[in-house]
Parts: C-alpha cells; sequence; structure tokens
C-alpha cells in the first residue's frame, strides 16, 4: 500500500469531473482505478476502462515515467511517493 | 476555400467542427478530417496546369485560405519505373516512389507543409513536434520559411545528421534521454501545460492529411491508374493509414477506380510490434519496450495507428513485415546499385519486403507494384557506412593503382 500522487492530462480530465491531481492509498494500479471508479463513478469507468476494467486502448497509464505495460501492467505495485500520469495514448509518428 | 465538413472519430463517430483538436474528447480515439465530396467537382484534366506539388489535390487538403500556405515545392516527387531492380528481384512493373527528394530530403515535408500552413490558419505563434529526425527536419523548415518559432522533441540517439540539419533550419532541439515514446510523452505534457502546437499531436487531423499526398501522386503518375500492390514503411502506422485513405478518396471524387489495392507494412526486426501482431493473428499491438535497428526512423515503438494499419493491410488482403538489419543495408546497396537512389534504412524496408513477397509468390511477374523510399541516404551516413564500404588509401602512382584494382 503507497499513498501516491496521480496526475490526469486532456480529455482525462473530462472523466475526473474537472480534477488534475489526486493523492490516493493503493497497493496497485488495480486498485487505484477502484479507488477512481468510486469516487469519481460511471464518467470515469464509461471514459478510461474496458468492460473487463482494464485501461482501453487510448489510455495510457504510467507509474514513475514508465508504461504500466512494460510493468505488471495492472498488477504493477505502488509505493509511497510513486507518481503515477493518466493520459491519452497519444499517436506521434 | 475548403471543402471540408467536419472531423470524425474512427472509434465512436462523434463529429466536431474542423478546430483544433488532437482526439475525441469522448473516448480519446483519433479524427479523421471528412470533406463534403458532393461539392468536389474534380477530373483528369483538371489538374493540366497546375503547380507540380501537393497542392495540385487542394480540394482535398484542409486549409482554408491559400494565403497561409507555407510553399517548399513539396511534393509530386518521381513515380520511378525500376526496370533493373525489377529484373534483378523478377518482376516486370516495379515503381519507386522517390520521396527522398523532398525539400528536407524525406516524405515528411508532406504533413509538415500541412500541419505549419494549418498553424497559420489557427493563429499559433510558434509550432513544435517530436520526431525521430525526418519531421523535425522537415517542420523546422517551414517554421523557417514561415518565421514561427520552432521546437523539437526528440531521442538524444538520433543521427548527428539529422541533428545538424534541424539545427541549421534554426529549430530548438530538445534531446530526450530515452526512446522516441520517452520524447513523446513529454511532448504531449507539454503541450497540455504549456498550450504548445506539438503539430503531429496537437494538430494530428490535419497533420495526417499531408501524407496522403502520396497516394495521389501514384495513380496520377500511372495515368490514374491504381497499381496492384504498394509497400509503405511503418513506424507510427500514420502514413500507411494515410495513404489507404488517399486511395479511398480518389474514387470517391471519381478520379480513379478498379481492383484492390494491397497495401504492405514494412517494419524493421528490432521494432516490429505490429508486424509481430499481424504474424500472430492479434487484434491488439504490445508496445516494444526497447527498439534496436539501423532504421531509427521507424524505431517507434507503440505505435499511436497501429491498430489501423492491422485493418487496414487485412482488409485489403496485404501483409506486415519484418525485415532484418542486414536485408535493410542489402536492399539499400540493391536499390542504389541498379537504380541510382540512395535511401535511408527507414526507405530501404520496402525494398527488403518487396524481395521477399515476390519470393513466396504473393507478387506475381505482372502486378503493378510500388514501393514508397520515404528518406535519403545522406541522412543516415553513419547508421550504414559501416556496412556499405571501407577502403584504404594509395599511393598516386599508376603501380598501386595497378595493384589496387587488383
Amino acid at each position: 500500500m503507497g499513498k501516491v500522487k496521480v496526475r490526469f492530462f486532456g480529455g482525462l480530465i473530462e472523466a475526473t469531473g474537472g480534477k488534475k491531481e489526486v493523492e490516493v492509498s493503493a497497493s496497485d494500479i488495480s486498485e487505484l482505478l477502484d479507488e477512481f471508479v468510486k469516487s469519481f463513478g460511471e464518467s470515469f469507468k464509461k471514459r478510461v476502462l474496458d468492460d473487463d476494467g482494464a485501461p482501453r486502448p487510448f489510455v495510457n497509464i504510467y507509474v514513475n515515467n514508465k508504461d504500466i505495460r512494460f510493468l505488471d501492467s495492472l498488477k504493477t505495485k505502488l509505493k509511497d511517493k510513486d507518481s503515477v500520469i493518466i493520459m491519452p495514448a497519444v499517436g506521434g509518428g | 476555400m475548403s471543402f471540408v465538413k467536419s472531423l470524425k472519430c474512427r472509434e465512436c463517430g462523434t463529429e466536431y467542427p474542423p478546430i483544433k483538436i488532437a482526439l475525441c474528447k469522448k473516448c480519446f480515439g483519433p479524427l479523421d478530417v471528412v470533406y463534403d465530396y458532393d461539392k468536389i467537382h474534380i477530373s483528369k484534366t483538371s489538374f493540366d496546369n497546375r503547380p507540380r506539388t501537393i497542392w495540385r489535390y487542394s480540394e482535398l487538403l484542409p486549409i482554408s485560405d491559400k494565403k497561409n500556405i507555407v510553399d517548399l515545392n513539396t511534393g509530386f516527387t518521381p513515380l520511378i519505373k525500376c526496370v533493373n531492380l525489377g529484373k534483378s528481384l523478377g518482376i516486370r512493373n516495379l515503381y519507386v516512389k522517390n520521396d527522398s527528394v523532398n525539400p528536407t530530403f524525406s516524405f515528411k515535408d508532406r504533413p509538415a507543409e500541412v500541419a505549419v500552413s494549418k498553424a497559420i490558419e489557427f493563429g499559433d505563434s510558434a509550432v513544435a513536434c517530436v520526431s525521430t529526425g525526418n519531421l523535425a527536419a522537415a517542420v523546422a523548415a517551414h517554421a523557417g520559411k514561415a518565421n514561427l518559432p520552432c521546437y523539437v522533441f526528440t531521442p538524444s540517439s538520433i543521427e548527428s545528421s539529422k541533428i545538424a540539419q534541424i539545427a541549421s533550419y534554426g529549430a530548438k532541439i530538445i534531446p530526450v534521454r530515452g526512446t522516441y515514446d520517452d520524447a513523446n510523452r513529454l511532448a504531449y505534457l507539454a503541450s497540455e501545460l504549456y498550450g504548445w502546437n506539438i503539430v503531429n499531436i496537437t494538430s494530428r487531423p490535419y497533420y495526417c492529411e499531408g501524407s496522403k499526398t502520396l497516394a495521389f501522386e501514384i495513380c496520377e503518375q500511372l495515368d490514374w491508374n491504381r497499381p496492384d500492390h504498394v509497400i509503405i514503411p511503418v513506424a507510427s502506422g500514420a502514413l500507411l493509414c494515410a495513404i489507404s485513405r488517399g486511395f479511398q478518396q480518389l474514387e470517391k471524387v471519381g478520379l480513379t477506380k478498379g481492383e484492390k489495392i494491397r497495401l504492405h507494412g514494412a517494419q524493421a526486426e528490432g521494432c516490429a510490434p505490429i508486424a509481430k501482431a499481424f504474424t500472430i493473428g492479434a487484434d491488439k499491438v504490445l508496445p516494444v519496450e526497447h527498439p534496436k535497428t539501423i532504421a531509427k526512423s521507424i524505431a517507434i515503438g507503440d505505435p499511436g495507428d497501429g491498430l489501423y494499419v492491422l485493418r487496414e493491410v487485412r482488409r485489403s488482403e496485404g501483409v506486415v513485415g519484418a525485415v532484418s538489419d542486414l536485408e535493410i543495408v542489402e536492399s539499400i546497396k540493391l536499390l542504389a546499385k541498379t537504380e541510382g537512389i540512395f535511401t535511408e534504412p527507414a526507405g530501404s524496408v520496402t525494398i527488403a519486403l518487396a524481395k521477399r513477397l515476390i519470393e513466396e509468390g504473393r507478387i506475381r511477374r505482372d502486378d503493378i507494384v510500388v514501393c514508397c523510399v520515404t528518406g535519403n541516404g545522406l541522412k543516415t551516413i553513419d547508421a550504414v557506412s559501416e556496412y556499405t564500404f571501407a577502403f584504404s588509401e594509395i599511393e598516386p602512382t599508376l603501380e598501386a593503382l595497378s595493384s589496387s584494382l587488383g
């Protein structure tokens, strides 16, 4: 269980009802997303998660600037002072 | 005047007016420019007296006022019938679309010219981009011409020749330690925090439109016929999707009709997330954390348009294939030796894939095949020189010459 700082960018800010930054306690990303569904409700769930509760293809999550797909995806552990970014997957290239 | 009707989300279909917007607000899907095709009246003769640049297709480009165009004479590059290379590979109708002779020596002048022109139209006071080098040079050159400040995010590992080129155009280079995807993430965060127009992120729907002019030119240069196969380098996948859209739009406005065009995507083995998904029949593209290939221009580990490349290639019955660095170097040399065209690794992946598809019988002897050669070999001398030549100097005497010739 860690107390982490989460920052939202772009359209994600609408999914949180305007919140750009929050501090949350969670043991892993899965639990973190559960917390957000509780606090931000359906709007967050519909925009960010698919039917299985995983991030949709156009949403990227980073822990300490590393894409969670290169870590343990939803099971990526969180510890105190970790920094989490949730943002739209942008094209580039 | 512009024939743009709206921007439409490729995923959920939500439509937006043609404003500056990166993604669908509802689902974060990519947005495509939609034109009012009923109002566009062009025929094959419409092009007789038009400029030999991308702007000859202005009805299908998203710029409202011609005075905003930043024109470096981009486009209408040669479509070269490669008899020697074709003979060497065993086919009769092989063409190279030689985009290495664009103003900044890659196809990226096409999207950059549209994007910087659109930035002028939006009244932006600066432009920026994230790039493995070619786009950065293209945006920097156009920004210079338009007298706009330019910022470019690049992975710090890009070729020194590209850095020299970008810096010469006067851009501020922000070299990011890490991969393209690291630079891309930082650029996106900068666009959110500072309001910068990162042209391939913030105004991506318009930016992508420039690349489809490759499809228009290929058909026009084949006397408005459609090729059977087009082989395209794939990094983010935006180019392949744009070319596919270009072919579809030509049909919509009545300039071409005919057989299916098979679109093939070429990646480098050291960074081939889309080719891997294609090969195993997956619908998801798993990113590559540490790309490793001499084809740095196409070393994008997390391709934004990966899903759509799979969709377009499967729809057209093409393939996405990956070639090794060795095949890349061999293809650079083969193209140079047989046709006098010197390309960078990212351009030669198409020749290497063509060779394989011919050997596998997927391309037949009489098919019309176009390989998109997207960048110039002089941009990547460092990457290939160790493979391509070695020499030792001789004394300036006839004896030394004679013995060196063996």
